[in-house]
């Protein structure tokens, strides 16, 4: 141990002469704080009282596709929580890209003559949805849009006895008509050895990136998919990357190495030109959580390690239950806007709390 | 939010760590001081360094306080064992504080808020002639609630420091007094390094950190404090005293403000058979602690506290 001693200081010092560096190549963290006027985009409708997820994607014509999971849907115009619809997903379009001004329309489906869920349930599974991309010849006139999610079952007992059953995506033909005239087609996914795929979903230069993770840590990985294939309903060309160098799916040993661990179950990945780097926005930790980003100057990395920039007000408050951060870029009126969503711990539908199990906005500014 | 309820969550407790650093600090402190010639005995009262007239906030002793908002504790440090030899003394001691108060209430019983302060220490004291020095390792913990159906005023901002502070830490103290027939001065330095905030700033560790900064509230990173007493001791009834106090609480998140707090305490102290009384006047300012660490005034206040030796 006598002559151990110094190397294992010199390597602890390498060690943390390495981390430091790779921790130097950070942006400044940005300033943050909720926007309750912001917040009102989600709560004035008559009947939609509540839902988590809260993934977006622009359809174009400054129209914002939103795509909740577990929501509430009001019997009346009470909008009592204590006896309203419990549904598996819902929709909505955003009229307008400032979450202060703009108009929203909630979709849901329809189950037995009462609400249900907007993606129906399959089989006895039901599905949450991750993000989407709008794939074809442009924004302004879209040829398709795609889903991303999981399919979930119900094995346990509880708020916590849900199980990932696998991924799932949905191809819809016209996006620009209304939700209500869509007709979702199920979309064939290659098989990451359990990865869940569309955690996040970005786009640039042609290509769809879908993030997965897998697990209790949450292991990361990426694909990508040609824009144009999705277009026509097909992951023709997908590619996986392996932790080295992208590969063809089905070409590579499963599993991958991952980009990371520890990451979080819901987050957003976009390419920020201002900042000339990648972002992912995401909840950090469990329960009390903080808004943290990482950065990589590429999408599939090396990413940095989740640096919380805000807590919200929630996180300080008995029993809290914060997650499903993630960032809007398609939006207008700040930097960018970040939603979280507070619950917690209990079974539902006890949300006693008016202000909890509706996204909140948070502006962010460089 | 308008509602009757709790705005930040009790500190959760329970942390096993705790409870090893308390066996490797007993066990690091005996055996600093072991071998031929040491002896081990218990200690009929405190360490010789550690001094009740401390104008820190966790000081160990019985207090109540007036200024305009009533606070009071009921603490204590009870040496365990020592162990030395010559002129050099190992310590060990545990002490703990509960310390009640009111966040909006004029009213002379504080009942609103409630903070426990508790750990153990181990000390190497040596002596020098008039100097006495003392180096030092603990571990120590604070939790906060409410009481009953109080409900703090205060809405939390984002840059607060979660969870009331608080949390589990490793303490590391110096101390250093000197005693003449008329005068006794001591100078002390502690600094509590929070487990899951300290483990957030290093490096490959913040996930980690993160997700148990969230399930045991710690809302702090360090606290690094330092007081120093000066005592006028003309006779034995009665001996003036002039303390001041000073501290730094950093907290777990980066975006979160960190607090502050200095306080000067003007007292007469009355030794006894059963301890040390003293009256006093305190002037403070910076940030509260426990669930009112966040809120920052200036306070004149007058008390009166009993160290038990």
């Amino acid at each position: 141990m006598g002559k151990s001693a110094p190397w294992l200081l010199f390597v602890a010092v390498v060690v943390l002469a390495i981390g430091c560096a790779a921790q130097a190549d950070l942006p400044p963290l940005p300033n943050a704080h909720e926007d309750l006027q912001a917040n009102q985009l989600f709560r004035r409708d008559a009947r939609w009282i509540g839902g988590d997820g809260a993934y977006s994607v622009a359809l174009g014509g400054e129209r914002v596709l939103w795509l909740f999971g577990d929501s509430l849907i009001a019997r009346d115009d009470r909008r009592r929580r204590s006896d309203a619809w419990f549904i598996r997903n819902s929709v909505a379009v955003q009229h307008g890209l400032d979450p202060r001004t703009a108009a929203m329309q909630f979709f849901w489906g329809q189950r037995d003559g009462h609400p249900g869920s907007f993606f129906g349930e399959q089989g006895g599974l039901w599905f949450w949805p991750g993000g989407a991309a709008v794939v074809g010849a442009g924004q302004a006139s879209p040829q398709a849009l795609v889903v991303f999610g999981q399919w979930l079952a119900q094995p346990g007992q509880g708020q916590w006895g849900f199980a990932a059953e696998g991924s799932a995506a949905f191809w819809i033909a016209n996006p620009t008509d209304p939700p209500s005239q869509w007709q979702p087609k199920n979309l064939p996914l290659p098989d990451l050895g359990g990865y869940i795929l569309g955690t996040a979903v970005t786009q640039q230069d042609g290509m769809v990136y879908v993030y997965g993770s897998k697990g209790n840590y949450h292991d990361y990985t990426v694909l990508r998919i040609p824009a144009a294939a999705l277009a026509v309903g097909s992951v023709a060309g997908a590619e996986c990357y392996t932790g080295a160098a992208w590969r063809a799916v089905g070409s590579f040993a499963l599993p991958a190495q991952p980009l990371f661990a520890l990451g979080a179950p819901e987050s957003s990945v976009h390419f920020d030109a201002g900042q000339r780097r990648w972002f992912m926005w995401q909840s950090e930790g469990f329960g009390a959580t903080t808004l943290a980003l990482r950065s990589a100057h590429q999408p599939e990395g090396p990413w940095s390690l989740p640096r919380p920039f805000f807590r919200p007000v929630e996180s300080f408050v008995e029993g809290a239950f914060v997650y499903a951060g993630k960032g809007h870029p398609e939006l207008s009126g700040a930097d960018l806007w970040v939603t979280y969503v507070p619950s917690a711990f209990e079974e539902p539908p006890k949300w006693d709390n008016p202000d909890g199990y509706f996204p909140h906005f948070v502006a962010v500014s460089w | 939010m308008g509602q009757s309820r709790r705005l930040l969550p009790p500190l959760r407790g329970g942390l096993v760590v705790g409870r090893r650093a308390l066996v490797v600090t007993l066990a690091a402190v005996v055996a600093a001081c072991g071998g031929a010639g040491a002896t081990t005995r218990w200690l009929p009262q405190p360490p010789p360094t550690a001094e009740p007239a401390s104008a820190s906030r966790d000081t160990p002793a019985f207090e109540l306080a007036y200024g305009p908002r009533s606070q009071a504790s009921l603490g204590a440090r009870l040496p365990i064992v020592a162990r030395g030899r010559r002129d050099q003394l190992a310590i060990f001691d545990v002490h703990v504080v509960g310390a009640f108060e009111n966040a909006s209430d004029f009213v002379a019983l504080p009942l609103e808020v409630f903070r426990a302060v508790y750990g153990a220490d181990g000390r190497w004291v040596w002596r020098r002639g008039s100097d006495t020095w003392a180096i030092g390792l603990g571990w120590g913990r604070e939790q906060a609630r409410t009481l009953g159906e109080a409900v703090l005023p205060d809405r939390p901002q984002p840059s607060d420091i979660a969870f009331g502070g608080g949390g589990t830490w490793l303490t590391t103290l110096a101390e250093w007094q000197r005693r003449t027939p008329r005068w006794q001065s001591t100078v002390m330095l502690e600094t509590r390094w929070h487990l899951a905030g300290l483990a957030a700033r290093l490096p490959w560790t913040g996930p980690v950190a993160d997700l148990l900064g969230g399930m045991v509230g710690d809302g702090l990173a360090f606290a690094q404090g330092g007081g120093a007493v000066l005592r006028w001791r003309p006779g034995a009834t009665w001996q003036p005293l002039v303390a001041v106090h000073g501290d730094l609480q950093i907290p777990t998140d980066e975006f979160a403000r960190t607090g502050w707090f200095a306080r000067a305490l003007l007292a007469a102290s009355h030794p006894s058979q059963l301890g040390e009384t003293m009256p006093f006047v305190a002037l403070d300012a910076g940030n509260g602690r426990g669930y009112l660490i966040n809120r920052r005034e200036i306070r004149l206040s007058v008390g009166v506290r009993h160290a038990f030796f």
